[in-house]
């Protein structure tokens, strides 16, 4: 079960994850299309379900038990080669519907800043590139 | 692909048709990392009570994105994206299984449409409520 102080709470990624040509080419391929300048809107899952793995797992979610109910993106800017992005996670609600746990996930994807400039994490300097909402369900035992 | 200057709300958007097989699951485990045995592994995937092995959810939502992309012109005219996995497609082995993927365009505003998007497999929706911002 997702601890309950943790709903509500935004969980910083502390994975940096370096964008290559190579995975957004594997990517586009195997999903049989032809351009591989930009990223496919759904290649950014690949990265929030690795963020999610460690935040939510973290919160106590038995991530084993884990179905994928709904996924939303916004996207703001593609991803594409030589991005070096972060992943916050936010529990914004957990339900439980007929023994299953609910979880209602965001994930906010953004350029890791340069790391020798202090910057305070909470500040707008962060360029959000996509915003995305995922219902994880969590199967009852 | 879409011209911009012939749309009309409830317009129906030129249908495509993708294949889904054993081959396509294991090289979308690989690219996207996602390596769930019920996507490859058939006695495993039959022990936890589905009839063979599935597609990843997000597979068929990654090429409903292909669809789109195709469409509009490339994947950078995909502003918004979002969809149910209602149903999984099942892939048996040695198969190819066809998703076909219709949309029809329910908002107009500016230089951005809305599309419902529908994914069919053996007859049967495999996504709900799938739907996209698209900039053209």
């Amino acid at each position: 079960m997702i601890k309950q102080e943790a709903i509500g709470q935004t969980l910083r990624g502390e994975q940096v994850f370096l964008i290559s040509q190579s995975s957004i080419t594997d990517f586009a391929k195997a999903i049989g299309q032809s351009q591989t300048e930009l990223a496919p809107p759904t290649y950014a899952f690949t990265i929030i379900i690795k963020a999610f793995e460690s935040t939510l797992k973290d919160s106590g979610m038995n991530w084993d038990r884990m179905v994928h109910g709904d996924q939303k993106f916004e996207i703001i800017t593609p991803i594409q080669a030589g991005d070096r992005l972060r992943v916050d996670t936010t529990i914004e609600s957990v339900r439980l519907v007929a023994g299953n746990e609910l979880v209602s996930v965001r994930a906010d994807i953004y350029r890791d800043v340069d790391t020798n400039f202090k910057t305070n994490s909470d500040s707008d300097q962060k360029e959000a590139l996509i915003r995305a909402w995922s219902t994880l369900v969590v199967r009852g035992s | 692909m879409l011209n911009k200057d012939q749309l009309q709300i409830g317009q129906l958007l030129t249908p495509a048709s993708f294949i889904v097989n054993r081959e396509i699951l294991k090289g979308y485990a690989d690219a996207s990392g996602d390596q769930n045995p019920i996507h490859q592994d058939e006695d495993f995937a039959k022990s936890v009570g589905l009839p063979s092995v599935i597609a990843h959810g997000m597979l068929t939502m990654a090429l409903g994105g292909r669809y789109l992309s195709e469409l509009a012109g490339g994947p950078q005219s995909i502003k918004e994206f979002s969809s149910r996995f209602t149903k999984p497609v099942v892939v048996p082995a040695g198969e190819d299984v066809e998703i076909i993927f219709t949309g029809k365009i329910s908002g107009i505003e500016g230089n951005q449409i809305r599309v419902d998007l529908e994914a069919r497999s053996s007859g049967e929706k495999v996504l709900g409520m799938a739907k996209a911002v698209l900039e053209i």
